[in-house]
């Protein structure tokens, strides 16, 4: 377990890289290889208005794409963006006023050049504000050509010029001397050349991380579209998703020919219990739920049909992992270090999502079942959004409680076990009592499994 | 010179010296003096590896070529800070080399500098297509025949071979050499379906079975192919075809000889650079039934020779050249004769 980090790279160092997001981020289609580092580099939302206005753009957005009248612009917007690599080192090189070398004082012209083509292209379209860089340009293509080549042009200087000249003009024979006349003046006009481009340092940085974005927004937005996924509202209390899905598992099942069933599910601020049969998909859905709340607060349209999100600070994640393993830790030992760190969070002020999967799973179900129930008490106390799942009788603390439908009625026999979807409803619904499915024993038996085994823990079940 | 017209028919040709100081440099510098007058636009690069690796060991400074006005040429960031003569930068790479990125450039005056490029084929096919968009006519390959490098220049459309005294100063030897690589480069292609089957395999040992299908015998080199483990091996036993994505040598042409009769067997290597094999043993594989194929083959244009010697011995250039014109079935010229 780790909680919901800083940035996105924090986020895949951390053990919640299986929820199936970094599986979006990697279908992305960024143009530009320097998309990547700032995708890495985006933070955790908590602010609703920034959040909003990024759906809101993703929205317009995918408006502009639907719009078969600008497929010209937007192609050529992608092309020029697949063009622009990542100048950042240069650009930090004019910000320390390091002399620039002509390889360097290209990267920035020819970047220069595509970000004010991107601008001219979206000009009429609300997506991004690139700054102006014309001046910038300037400085770099004195003879106003606007292609995107550099050289120390005979433009900036009269006396390199006739220098020049008389090279062409002796062809081979380059004297030591006018070769060294030379150098020194493409030296002094490379230092002019840096000097003046200093003061659109800042401008220059500001173009590239918005370039960068654009190429973000428009790879989100093309997913967003591709994919089906919706735009959250943001909602003060109680989440609300329709037809949520996980994109990766769904994709998973598709390629295998098999189904993927939607589901629906709303949660507030209390303990929520999920119960429900093997295989019943209650560790996905609670991978989904942390996806999408992840998703949304990344700034992403969410897998669903509807989603209404109530915002977090911290999403905190208690599943088995291998992690912990290699640590060298039994799995009760860090699941209850996991939980201890989710308690201590639980008294600050900040708005918690909790999921634990089957919470003290690996004990004996009678001390087990008392650790369930006084977690839930504690959540309940502190009114934290969290979901538990788990198999044990005699949770009996009070609480909000949801099942997996589980196995469909008519079904006697698991014909085919590799395509279990077809037997079971994955939807959920609201349980009053505290009994948990008893079908272990019946899907086992399902399953073909050794007859003599099912008869004894049958008859070993009437005993009690 | 007539060749200078035949490099002309083509998109991308490859100048490789059959050893070091075989006048490749002097070769390269005449034919783009010749290229310069036909007012076309010509491109120029240079296979990184083999340059790099006597910079740094022996420290010897490698030769500058010299550049023309409105000549593109493709070197790494590191020589293109230490040329001489004025460049208009027309791109520069994504990716890095050892030497730094490479630039791109189309010189604005005539001048020298040092060439260094791509390490890697699919690299050097890229540099390629890209000099043809800024609008050479033709790109020139300063190539190697090293085991070191992993850029072949047998992608390029034709190919010169440099040839010289460095090499032997006993003119039969020499001829002998030269004409076994030519031998290696003539060698035929397979044909398209196996291509397209091969595709981009970059490395391990395959075998075709009689029905086109493709096996990976799990054998990343050809080095690591021990008799009884290979022998045991199913597909290897009754493989009329073996490809060999890296390099084939003595070693594996002895072994394979050596299982018994090659009739009908056919051994493929990606290109003839990777075919370092002695005469003898070549001879005896095919001497058994074993046949060679290459995937990838590009043809020869002409070999040029250099009579002189880095010791300081010059061999009679026109016994040098008879020589080779009775051996060889391509034009063979001494560049400064020509001169």
């Amino acid at each position: 377990m780790t909680d919901n980090s800083d940035n996105i790279t924090a986020l895949r160092k951390s053990a919640n890289d299986n929820l199936g997001f970094f599986y979006l981020l990697n279908k992305l289609d960024l143009k530009s290889s320097l998309s990547k580092r700032y995708l890495y580099s985006q933070k955790f939302i908590t602010d609703k208005h920034k959040l909003e206005n990024e759906f809101d753009k993703i929205e317009t957005t995918i408006s502009f794409l639907n719009d078969k009248k600008n497929d010209k612009i937007f192609s050529d917007t992608e092309n020029k963006l697949s063009q622009i690599l990542d100048i950042n080192g240069t650009l930090q090189n004019l910000a320390n006023s390091i002399i620039l070398s002509d390889v360097e004082l290209f990267e920035i012209k020819k970047f220069a050049i595509l970000a004010d083509e991107i601008k001219q292209l979206l000009l009429t379209f609300d997506l991004i504000d690139l700054p102006d860089l014309s001046e910038a340009i300037n400085i770099l293509d004195p003879e106003n050509t606007r292609i995107q080549t550099f050289y120390i042009y005979d433009a900036y200087s009269c006396e390199l010029a006739v220098l020049r000249k008389s090279v062409k003009v002796k062809n081979e024979n380059l004297s030591p001397e006018l070769y060294q006349k030379i150098i020194e003046i493409e030296d002094e006009i490379r230092k002019q050349l840096t000097e003046k481009l200093h003061a659109y340092t800042q401008d220059l940085k500001t173009a590239l991380s918005k370039v960068a974005y654009l190429d973000i927004l428009i790879a989100k937005s093309k997913q967003a579209k591709t994919e089906h996924f919706c735009k959250p509202f943001i909602v003060d209390t109680n989440t609300f998703y329709q037809g949520l899905f996980n994109p990766q598992i769904k994709d998973l099942l598709h390629a295998q020919d098999r189904k993927y069933q939607h589901v629906d599910i709303s949660f507030g601020q209390y303990p929520t219990l999920i119960t429900g049969i093997n295989m019943g998909g209650k560790t996905v859905l609670l991978k989904t739920v942390a996806l999408a709340q992840y998703l949304c607060q990344y700034g992403f349209y969410i897998p669903a049909n509807d989603a209404r999100i109530a915002l977090v600070d911290k999403i905190m994640i208690c599943m088995d992992d291998e992690q912990n393993h290699l640590q060298g830790l039994s799995s009760f030992a860090a699941e209850m270090k996991n939980v201890n760190e989710i308690l201590s969070e639980t008294n600050t002020n900040k708005r918690l999502l909790v999921l634990i999967d089957e919470l003290a799973r690996t004990t004996n179900p009678a001390e087990g079942s008392a650790i369930v129930n006084a977690m839930i008490d504690m959540l309940a106390e502190r009114n934290i959004c969290s979901f538990i799942t788990t198999h044990y009788d005699k949770i009996t603390s009070t609480c909000r409680r949801l099942r997996v439908h589980g196995l469909l009625d008519n079904i006697t026999v698991i014909k085919d076990e590799k395509k279990i979807e077809q037997y079971i409803d994955y939807s959920l619904v609201e349980e009053k009592t505290a009994n948990v499915p008893h079908e272990a024993i019946r899907i086992a038996e399902m399953l073909g499994v050794n007859s003599e085994l099912i008869e004894k823990a049958k008859n070993k079940m009437n005993d009690n | 010179m007539p060749f200078i017209a035949e490099i002309l028919k083509y998109r991308s040709v490859s100048i490789v010296g059959i050893e070091k100081n075989t006048g490749k440099t002097e070769s390269l510098n005449y034919i783009l003096s010749k290229l310069h007058d036909k007012n076309k636009c010509i491109a120029i690069t240079s296979i990184g590896v083999d340059g790099e690796s006597i910079d740094q060991v022996t420290n010897t400074a490698k030769p500058e070529i010299t550049i023309f006005e409105n000549m593109i040429f493709v070197t790494s960031e590191k020589h293109y800070f230490t040329k001489r003569l004025t460049a208009e930068i027309l791109n520069v790479s994504a990716n890095r080399t050892s030497l730094g990125r490479l630039v791109t450039a189309k010189a604005k005056t005539v001048g020298k500098t040092l060439l260094s490029g791509p390490a890697d084929t699919a690299t050097l096919q890229k540099i390629i297509k890209q000099n043809a968009a800024f609008g050479a006519d033709i790109t020139i390959v300063d190539g190697a025949l090293s085991r070191m490098s992993l850029a072949s220049p047998s992608v390029t459309d034709a190919m010169i071979l440099a040839t010289g005294a460095a090499y032997s100063a006993n003119i039969r030897q020499l001829m002998q050499k030269t004409k076994f690589v030519c031998e290696l480069i003539s060698i035929d292609a397979v044909d398209e379906k196996i291509r397209t089957l091969l595709g981009d395999t970059e490395k391990g040992l395959w075998s075709i079975d009689s029905n086109g299908v493709l096996h990976d015998l799990n054998i990343e080199s050809a080095f690591m192919l021990t008799s009884a483990e290979a022998i045991k091996h199913e597909y290897l036993q009754n493989c009329k075809m073996l490809f060999v994505a890296g390099v084939v040598s003595d070693k594996l042409l002895d072994f394979l000889r050596m299982q018994g009769n090659m009739d009908g067997f056919t051994l493929i290597a990606k290109d003839f650079t990777k075919i370092f094999v002695s005469p003898e043993i070549y001879n005896s594989f095919r001497k058994k039934g074993g046949c060679i194929k290459v995937l990838h083959k590009t043809k020869l244009i002409a070999v040029t020779v250099n009579p002189v010697s880095p010791q300081g011995y010059v061999l009679d250039t026109k016994i040098l050249q008879q020589a080779m014109r009775e051996n060889l079935d391509v034009p063979v010229y001494d560049v400064r004769d020509n001169q």
